[in-house]
């Protein structure tokens, strides 16, 4: 199991990867099976494959991995069709659409201020029409899906780099060289992102964290699921209210079994009312 | 200039004058169309405290609902009352505010559509014609004042009041951006109401809030140029030295107020449903207000009985001891 918080790189070709492997120094992580990824300090890196199949389960991988973190965040980069932009122009998804089911969501635009946003399509099979004003790839919108099932959506992101299109050039043309480059010249961009995505998920990590002091009650009593809720509950309350407060007192420590350390927890809480501290 | 992260624009209103003056405005950020604004406001994969960093704004039109009946014990004057919201959320970030707890997103949502508003307010005083006034407020939603020189809502309804003697408008704000209204002759049927809290308790939860001094200097601004204004003192918020803290804040704002042309003075205590409270602790799990000596009743949460009892009361003596009683009221609705 991986703490969080985690930052988390998605991409689905490991040509997009390598440049990011190289920016943030990252090592192969050899025990991992099903998917290829790569770690350092708090990044981790996924290659998923191509398209949405490959991509949910990637995902869905590697939160579990990481214990199903609520303070991972995830940053998909990826190259992309696009429809009007240039060969190398690079914009976060301010909008997804599944092209299957016509779906729309709108990741929070958070991070990456001053980055142009763009529709961003996800398609089963490489789009050559390019119909719309759109990026044009294959897995966001499932990446999207699966990461929101285990975190919030300020923490999900995406950014594409434009590869094909009718301003950027054949999609057939596209080679592994290619792509390195392609994203290599964003990854100054792909490293902001990513410091403004860690800052959001410090601060999910720290209101997610179990309470000081828990350990000393789990290990001294036992405590259903429901109990643990209000023990949680009463130690931040305790903390709140008192931040120098002994978080396990001699009363409370005496108690024979978990109910009776909540009710003793529970009266400490309650027996400061003194209201808010103000200075 | 308001900063905003992102200009989320329904298609409906894609061409609206006050769409487009908003795409101009914020030419800068990211512009995306949406169906409804409910796609970008309503999923529950949101983090409200995390929004709360660089908001977004939504325009929108609101389809219904427009001008909603206030609970009964809810406002400051006689007759029939009503609110309606023009905006969704708010410039500040209250941590007793039950916005945090009731939307999902901390996006600023504004409805262009005016008019339409316009027209239900007609239709209400169309429907109440032995009513001698009728009393529609704003700001529950969102301050009324603070986001003004991006929704020019003021220097729509105000005008639109003031051809409309027997309905009464209650903006209330806690913000100092008060020159949309003096930049007006002052109108009768129109009251602007400030919010406050103790100096050092505003400093704890109001944040992004004006100081008390500027607020009080606006209010003071606004009396001096005919202004109807209110005040009022909600929610009271149980803190360490509640007496004298509240006795020096009754004194601080009322005093430089000219007491006969004080419109109105209320007190209204914290409360928020049950649900909302759940989600605004959830977000702030090491806030201490909501560690504070709360209880459920009824589905709301808010401070002992008890201990309502004793800050109503002491409150209440205090401000009748400076207002005429006919000038103050308890609220003691809350309209979510």
């Amino acid at each position: 199991m991986i703490p969080g918080p985690n930052i988390n790189l998605v991409t689905a070709l490991s040509s997009e990867a390598k440049p990011l492997i190289d920016a943030f120094r990252l090592d192969r992580v050899l025990d991992a099976r099903g998917f290829i990824l790569y770690a350092k300090d708090d990044v981790s890196l996924v290659v998923t494959g191509i398209g949405r199949m490959r991509a949910a389960a990637a995902t869905g991988w590697l939160a579990a991995r990481q214990g199903e973190s609520r303070s991972s965040a995830w940053l998909n980069v990826g190259i992309a069709g696009h429809g009007s932009r240039p060969a190398g122009s690079m914009m976060l998804a301010g909008k997804l659409r599944d092209a299957a089911t016509g779906r729309h969501v709108f990741p929070p635009a958070l991070v990456g201020r001053g980055l142009d946003r763009d529709l961003v399509i996800t398609v089963d099979r490489a789009e050559t029409g390019y119909s719309e004003d759109a990026a044009y790839e294959m897995e966001a919108f499932a990446i999207w899906d699966t990461a929101t099932r285990f975190v919030t959506g300020e923490l999900v992101s995406f950014m594409k780099i434009v590869s094909d299109g009718p301003e950027a050039g054949e999609i057939e043309t596209i080679d592994r060289a290619g792509v390195i480059s392609l994203v290599g010249a964003h990854v100054e961009a792909v490293s902001g992102v990513v410091d403004e995505l860690r800052e959001l998920a410090g601060i999910e990590a720290a209101r997610t964290a179990a309470p000081a002091g828990i350990d000393a009650y789990l290990e001294h009593w036992h405590f259903t699921v429901s109990a643990r809720h209000e023990l949680t509950g009463l130690l931040r309350g305790l903390h709140a209210r008192d931040p120098d407060a002994e978080l396990i007192d001699a009363t409370t420590r005496s108690c024979k079994n978990a109910r009776a350390a909540l009710d003793a927890l529970a009266a400490r809480v309650n027996a400061a009312d003194t209201g808010v501290a103000v200075d | 200039m308001l900063l905003i992260s992102a200009l989320y624009i329904e298609n409906d209103v894609a061409t609206h004058p006050r769409v487009a003056a908003l795409k101009q405005r914020y030419a800068n950020v990211p512009h995306i169309s949406c169906d409804r604004y409910g796609e970008v406001f309503n999923p529950k994969s949101q983090n409200f405290r995390l929004q709360k960093r660089a908001p977004a704004l939504i325009v929108a039109r609101k389809h219904s609902g427009r001008v909603l009946a206030a609970p009964d014990g809810y406002g400051a004057g006689e007759g029939e009352a009503y609110y309606f919201s023009h905006m969704l959320n708010c410039l500040y970030d209250c941590r007793y505010c039950f916005l945090q707890g009731m939307y999902a997103s901390a996006n600023y949502v504004l409805f262009v559509n005016f008019e339409d508003f316009g027209d239900d307010i007609d239709r209400v005083l169309e429907e109440s014609p032995n009513q001698e006034q009728v009393w529609f407020n704003s700001g529950y939603d969102g301050d009324s004042l603070a986001l003004e020189p991006l929704s020019g809502f003021v220097e729509h309804f105000v005008p639109f009041f003031q051809s409309r003697p027997r309905a009464m408008l209650e903006l209330r704000t806690k913000s100092t951006q008060i020159r949309c209204l003096t930049a007006l002759e002052p109108v009768d049927n129109v009251v602007c109401a400030f919010s406050f809290t103790p100096a050092s308790v505003a400093r704890g939860l109001e944040h992004k809030v004006p100081d008390i001094e500027r607020r009080i200097a606006a209010m003071v601004e606004l009396q001096q140029k005919g202004w109807r204004v209110g005040v009022r003192f909600e929610p009271l918020i149980w803190c360490e030295d509640f007496r004298s803290r509240y006795r020096e804040l009754f004194a601080q704002v009322l005093e430089p107020l000219n007491a006969d042309k004080i419109d109105s003075v209320s007190i209204g205590s914290f409360r928020m449903p049950d649900g909302f409270f759940k989600k605004s602790r959830e977000l702030y799990p090491d806030e201490p207000l909501f560690a504070g000596p709360l209880s459920s009743t009824r589905g709301v949460v808010g401070y002992t009985d008890e201990l309502n009892f004793e800050m109503t009361q002491f409150c209440t003596d205090e401000i009748l001891s400076r207002v005429p009683a006919d000038r103050f009221y308890h609220c003691k609705e809350a309209l979510a």
